[in-house]
């Protein structure tokens, strides 16, 4: 299944399948270490739409900005 | 002799400046100056200037930090850079290891907080990695200062040296696109711009904005070809050059690191992370935030009211002592009484009743 990281459960491992975004936003991402087929897993979500916790190569990524939100992992 | 410090997080410099290694260090949090910063330093009198760069993610990037880090090491040209690595999160850490070693700048890998890669149940295999990046690695605890002195010494001796490392190649169809494309720059764009051929046609391929501006204007002619080369590999891989080129370093450095790093599984989960289970719950992170604030305000009242009275009593004795030695017409007097109300003012607000 197919959806936004938004959606994706805490707890549960996710690949990431597709970034919406336009070449900085690809290039932001890469530094943070998040590529297009990497693993990651859902560590936190707020219920008001606050910051997006995950893991992904051993180290922990907290975002709020909305292209994390928005890109489609699987 | 110039060392510059490239790190791709704050806290790893963090610990050289307590250490008192540096005197002061740049930051990148949004509204602080992005500069870098230099201390001199004399280590049993060879005596050299390290130059503290903003951290940089990747020499890819178009944020005005990282950017400025990327410009000293092109334009000044250290005599050395000291790449400090978190040895805990080592694999995301390499890659701008491996976009270093393309600069061919003499090059020491500081491994720092190797302690904390070892609470991780990572082991890493120091000498291998030494061996596979072609450049000194030393380990270091740097809060502590442990391997600090040898690290330095370590620099001195590749500076010296000029040992530039082992460039890492990425998959052969992806290496034949970058060997035409830096073919077809040629040397003298490259030497033009100050950076090896390879390096620069990697940036085009990333879609590097500020290169490619300055290719453009030096060789105008190229951008047809540069274009017919980013759709072919775009082709190739069906996604843009630029994420083809940034996949391609990603698994080299996972690579890397899987070939001198064991990960052993940890049995029970660190006292961080059972804590945070609760402090960040999705629902009750809400009432432990409430508390903390509550907490705080509470401290604030109740330990303020014994504080205040006292407080304001030696300011008003003050106040009162500087009426009978000054006169209340003279401005000494008018400054002294306004900075006394202004303090005393200032408590009231701080420490209510």
């Amino acid at each position: 299944m197919i959806t936004t990281l938004e959606k994706v459960k805490e707890g549960l491992p996710a690949v990431v399948k597709q970034v919406h975004g336009g070449h900085k936003v690809r290039q932001r991402l890469g530094g943070l270490g998040i590529h297009v087929d990497d693993t990651l897993k859902v560590l936190r979500t707020a219920f008001l739409g606050g910051p997006v916790l995950i893991e992904i190569h051993g180290t922990e990524v907290g975002s709020v900005t909305a292209w994390l939100r928005k890109s489609k992992w699987k | 002799m110039r060392i510059a410090l490239v790190d791709n997080e704050l806290r790893e410099k963090c610990s050289l400046q307590q250490r008192g290694w540096i005197q002061d260090h740049c930051l990148n949090f949004p509204g602080t100056t992005v500069d870098y910063v230099t201390s001199p330093v004399n280590l049993n009198g060879d005596s050299f200037t390290l130059v503290d760069l903003p951290g940089i993610y990747s020499v890819s990037t178009s944020e005005r930090e990282e950017i400025l880090a990327r410009r000293y090491l092109i334009r000044e040209r250290p005599d050395l850079v000291i790449n400090i690595l978190d040895a805990s999160v080592l694999s995301r850490s390499l890659e701008l290891t491996l976009e270093l070693l393309e600069l061919k700048i003499p090059l020491v890998i500081c491994l720092n907080m190797i302690d904390e890669a070892a609470k991780k149940g990572v082991e890493i295999d120091v000498g291998h990695l030494s061996q596979d990046l072609g450049v000194p690695v030393i380990p270091t605890i740097a809060i502590r200062g442990q391997g600090v002195p040898e690290l330095f010494h370590s620099a001195l001796e590749t500076a010296k040296s000029g040992n530039k490392g082992k460039i890492h190649y990425l998959s052969l169809d992806v290496e034949r696109i970058v060997s035409e494309l830096a073919d077809l720059l040629g040397v003298a764009t490259a030497t033009r711009l100050g950076v090896p051929q390879r390096f620069l046609a990697i940036r085009l391929l990333e879609e590097d904005e500020e290169f490619e501006q300055a290719v453009r204007e030096i060789n105008p002619g190229i951008m047809s070809d540069l274009q017919r080369l980013r759709s072919m590999l775009s082709e190739c891989h069906g996604r843009p050059s630029d994420m083809v080129v940034s996949s391609e370093r990603h698994s080299l450095a996972m690579n890397l690191f899987e070939h001198v790093a064991k990960v052993k599984p940890q049995s029970a989960k660190p006292f961080r992370e059972q804590i945070d289970k609760y402090l960040m719950h999705h629902y009750l992170g809400y009432a432990f935030l409430a508390g903390v604030l509550f907490f705080f305000f509470w401290i604030v009242f109740s330990l303020g009211k014994h504080i205040e009275e006292p407080i304001l009593a030696l300011f008003e004795h003050f106040a009162a002592y500087v009426g009978v030695h000054l006169s209340k017409e003279s401005l000494l007097f008018t400054v002294v009484n306004g900075l006394f109300q202004g303090f005393s003012g200032g408590i009231g607000i701080v420490l209510p009743i």
